[in-house]
């Protein structure tokens, strides 16, 4: 009588802890015809007529039980194999991957590009002062540079919501002394409306290297370097003139349009060029806000908008699709 | 700025050249090109920097500068032998606030409609035309940059102006017929009773250019910047004079301005009388001297750019070039120092033709991040489980934390949000990741697990505290049904599940387990993971009024992970050699009391143990017909190993032995009978 309550015991919990890729295997072993209740069934032949008879009672009642077990389960030979037939055109057992957002994947490989150039990564507050922000940047109260950039104020307090990942350079250069050459990836926010190509918070990576001799040509050759490695080989860059109150001189760089080659289509609106971040050499005047010798040293810095990058790269035209985190949309546009 | 080349080629000839890309390789991109009859009018994009550039003289200096092509400068009016302007007087308080103001009266000036040429013109840069001197002073904004004001002089009481700051109260209605109220930080031109024009802004509607007056007062000026800028935007009034004088006037601009209007005014109504204007001002400017180090300039480029090169772009933009110094044109009013030449000379140089150079130098490497890597490595971890990453706009409106939290006191608001669902900065991720859901359902996603790497943002002492957080969601069924399996809702092991795996992906060890009572949890399925009292984590399955607020209507369980904390609690993983030796194994199939934590069962356990290395199992937990009422089946597995030798199995029963003794004293436990 015990022997089968703790069987009982045993098979329920190991049927309860087993996979279902396991329970072809137990139902051999518990109900085949060299199983477990099997043998108990033949082994009666010796026992006296009661007992047999309760045990007997007993055994069935399991097998019954496990057979209820398997039912349930639903696990029919004929699923997966018969035999000696497989049916091996089943689909595997599923491991689905989920995805890594198209945000993050842009930044992903920027931030490598940037690493192999041996730029390494800083953070810093989302929620500035406008010191930081705006004024050791060279863009002071009541200038009409600030118009450039919208901002979020917080409520009861002199902080704002940093418009640029600019403000890290500022935090950086005061920790140390050049050589300096980081990257400072995060969130920013302005005061913009959402539609396809404005979202009022997006990502920024900041880039500053600050030594001595640093020239334009540097400038030149590691974000083009940069543009080749990330839109690939073939990516022709060009830099104009343009103006941002912390870099003198300050430039606009363009990239061979990435869906036509440059030869002209909607996206680069026939111009065959893309514009794609501002940059400049750094402002002496930065140096002197944070007490840098601005003979001795001179740098560069660039800014760049993450979402842009990862809407070129991977053909997204909807800036609002990137916030939304429909799971349908995240699976597909990375391939 | 609306460039008609008709009009530009007045002052330089562009044939030939290709105006786009000749503008953009000097840094103001074409936005539009129209077409106008038969002319031809580009919108160029201006930087802050550049308000020469918002005038054709500017732009026509600029193209002079690329291409060295002749410049010619407008002709303008000579004074010689005016009427002199007898009982009328001009009063500046404050030479701070407007260092030039020059006052010219005419008489015997038609209101009438201007020649087709004027028309055309003001047309051109997108205005409408009114008369002949409304468009003439619109046209000298136009050409030379430097906004002009007409006041009736029959409507100036007192025969005085005064340029003054208002006094607090005063009123004044504006050409656009709106009434402002004034205070001391508004610059206003006054007669002798009250303000008639906002300085640099707007004129008023009383003393404008009205049909019936034949008298006429130019004001021609160059006030601060910054008090129209700060003038501006607080009376919210923007026009294209207040556009121009924000960005900056010169000093003598005012003079040269007021005498092409004249020179153009008299060409178009010969009959006019002019008399000899007032000019103001207290001193005149030192002009901007700058330092001229050649070497510098190629340092800084990193190009040999000759001396001869160099020099002879500087004077192409008519700047006065000496050996070592460049003195700058008043119109200019963006350079100041060495740096200013490098970008003029390598922008007409043309940043193509330097050259690109790629280097690393010495002493410079990546150093690591240690946030970065965490963060990399969490993520895709959970992407390999077929988790995915969200990234969303962190901000939340004040009804969901509300809904959520109750208090909001400790929320940081936005001063100026643009619409209330984005107002407050999100305390966690999770509030975010609950709309993802809500939206993910609505598009017929039934099974979500997500997560996103962001910030959370709270009020502390006066300052504001961010913390990076990892928040986690799953809502619907781990695996969907499937040829080969049974179908089963997520519950609060899931969740607890993925935090004990970033746990473990990132070596944090010793993490006590709480019941946890957080706002966005059922309380009875709510976890608290702490090291010491610091919590850094919680997860739980989120209430059913939040659920409601979403209109979700399942169970939604969620994680948040302090990822500064977690930082500090990573270990470095080490490595130790395996045990050479058999583990023993022994199952104990407990009764206990239902109330009795699994937690504090294997912490008894783990005290008791005496042998050198034990691990427990716990794998299978029921109740039922076997079980008394109250009570619960553990079935544990233990697996004891000696490390340095073979265990012998009387030693292990000595300690399973004490084991269970101790389970039997501290919580009744009892082994489920044989």
């Amino acid at each position: 009588m015990r022997d089968i309550k703790d069987l009982r015991e045993e098979i329920l919990i190991s049927l309860k802890n087993a996979s279902s890729n396991e329970y072809e295997a137990l139902k051999i072993k518990y109900l085949g015809r060299k199983g477990v209740i099997t043998s108990i069934l033949r082994g009666l032949k010796g026992v006296p007529k009661e007992e047999r008879k309760i045990i007997g009672m007993e055994a069935n009642k399991l097998k019954k039980e496990i057979e209820e077990f398997f039912k349930q389960h639903k696990v029919e030979r004929a699923k997966s194999s018969s035999g000696k037939f497989r049916d091996y055109t089943l689909p595997g057992r599923k491991n689905l991957p989920g995805a890594v957002h198209p945000v993050s994947r842009a930044l992903d490989e920027i931030i490598n590009i940037f690493m192999r150039l041996g730029f390494s990564i800083e953070y810093g507050p989302e929620i500035e002062s406008d010191y930081y922000n705006f004024e050791a940047l060279n863009i002071p109260k009541h200038h009409p540079s600030r118009d450039m950039q919208d901002t979020f104020y917080i409520a009861e307090s002199d902080k704002l919501l940093r418009t640029h990942t600019s403000p890290v350079q500022i935090r950086t250069m005061e920790r140390q002394k050049p050589p300096i050459r980081v990257i400072a990836p995060g969130r920013c926010y302005r005061k913009d409306e959402i539609d396809p190509s404005h979202s009022p918070v997006f990502h920024q990576v900041e880039g500053l290297y600050v030594d001595e001799n640093v020239t334009f040509a540097d400038l030149k050759g590691i974000l083009s370097a940069f543009a080749g490695d990330f839109f690939g080989p073939d990516t022709k860059t060009r830099f104009t003139p343009s103006f941002f109150p912390f870099t003198e001189p300050s430039s606009e760089m363009y990239v061979s349009c990435v869906f036509c080659g440059g030869k002209g289509c909607n996206v680069c609106q026939y111009t065959g060029w893309l514009e794609v971040l501002g940059c400049g050499l750094v402002n002496p005047k930065v140096f002197e806000y944070v007490g840098y010798d601005t003979e001795k040293y001179s740098g560069f810095a660039f800014g760049l908008g993450v979402e842009r990058f990862a809407m070129l790269k991977y053909g997204i035209d909807d800036m609002r699709l990137l916030y939304e985190n429909n799971i349908e949309f995240l699976k597909g546009v990375i391939k | 700025m609306r460039v008609s080349l008709e009009w530009l080629n007045e002052y330089i000839d562009t044939g030939s050249l290709d105006l786009p890309v000749i503008l953009e390789e000097c840094g103001f991109p074409v936005e539009e090109v129209i077409q106008v009859g038969d002319d031809t009018v580009y919108d160029i994009e201006v930087t802050a920097n550049r308000p020469d550039m918002l005038s054709m003289i500017g732009v026509a200096r600029e193209i002079k500068a690329k291409t060295g092509r002749k410049l010619r400068l407008p002709a303008t009016y000579g004074l010689k032998d005016e009427n002199i302007w007898e009982d009328f007087t001009v009063k500046v308080e404050n030479s701070n606030d407007t260092p030039r103001y020059i006052a010219c009266k005419l008489d015997n000036v038609p209101v009438k409609k201007s020649p087709d040429w004027l028309e055309r013109r003001i047309k051109s840069y997108g205005l409408n035309p009114k008369n002949v001197l409304v468009d003439l002073t619109n046209y000298i904004a136009v050409e030379l940059g430097q906004p002009l004001h007409a006041f009736s002089e029959s409507l100036v009481k007192g025969r005085m102006i005064n340029v003054r700051r208002a006094v607090k109260g005063e009123k004044i209605v504006t050409l656009l017929g709106e009434e402002k109220e004034l205070d001391d930080s508004i610059l206003v031109i006054a007669d002798a009773e009250k303000p008639i024009a906002l300085a640099g802004i707007i004129g008023g509607e009383e003393s404008g250019v009205k049909e019936n007056s034949m008298s006429f007062i130019i004001e021609s000026a160059y006030f601060d910047p910054v008090l129209i800028r700060m003038g501006s935007k607080k009376l919210n009034i923007k026009t294209d004079a207040s556009y121009r004088f924000e960005r900056g006037g010169y000093f003598t601009s005012p003079d040269f301005a007021l005498k092409r209007f004249l020179y153009l005014l008299k060409k178009i109504v010969p009959e006019i009388e002019i008399y000899m204007p007032i000019d103001i001002y207290d001193k005149i400017p030192d002009p901007v001297k700058i330092k001229l180090d050649r070497s510098f300039i190629r340092k800084r480029l990193g190009y040999d750019i000759s001396d001869e090169k160099i020099d002879s772009i500087l004077k192409q933009f008519d700047f006065e070039v000496g050996e070592s110094s460049v003195t700058i044109p008043n119109y200019r009013r963006d350079l100041f120092g060495p740096i200013d030449l490098v970008e003029e000379v390598g922008r007409i140089f043309g940043y193509s033709n330097i050259p690109d150079k790629v280097r690393i130098p010495e002493g410079v490497y990546a150093r690591n991040n240690r946030l970065f890597g965490m963060s990399r490595k969490i993520r895709d971890g959970l992407v390999s489980l077929g988790y995915y990453e969200n990234v969303t706009l962190g901000l939340v409106s004040r009804e969901e934390l509300e809904k959520i939290y109750g208090n909001i006191d400790n929320f940081v608001r936005i001063a100026n949000p643009i619409n209330k669902n984005i107002e407050y900065m999100t305390p966690t991720p999770s509030v975010n990741l609950l709309k993802v859901v809500k939206n993910n359902i609505l598009k017929s996603n039934r099974n979500i697990k997500i997560f996103e790497l962001g910030r959370g943002f709270m009020k502390s002492d006066g300052d504001f505290d961010e913390k990076n957080i990892l928040s986690v969601m799953l809502f619907g069924m781990p695996d969907e049904k499937e040829w080969y399996n049974v179908p089963r809702g997520f519950d609060l092991f899931d969740i607890k599940g993925i935090a004990e795996y970033i746990f473990d992906l990132m070596h944090v060890e010793g993490i006590k387990v709480e019941s946890g009572k957080h706002p966005l949890y059922i309380k009875e399925e709510s976890v608290s993971f702490k090291m010491g009292d610091v919590e850094i984590a919680r997860c739980g399955r989120i209430r059913k009024e939040i659920e409601k607020f979403y209109e979700i209507e399942n169970r939604i369980y969620s994680l948040d992970i302090d990822l500064d904390r977690l930082l500090d609690y990573t270990k470095k993983r080490g490595y130790k050699r395996p045990s050479a030796y058999p583990s023993v194994y022994r199952d104990l199939a407990l009764v206990i009391d239902k109330n009795v934590l699994y937690g504090d069962l294997l912490n008894v356990v783990y005290d008791v143990n005496s042998l050198p290395s034990l691990k427990v199992k716990l794998f299978d937990l029921y109740i039922g017909k076997q079980i008394p009422d109250g009570k619960k089946g553990m079935a544990v597995n233990l697996e004891f190993n000696g490390l340095s030798r073979t265990l012998k199995d009387d030693e292990v029963e000595v300690v399973v032995g004490r084991i269970l003794e101790s389970l039997k004293e501290k919580f009744g436990a009892y082994l489920r009978e044989k």
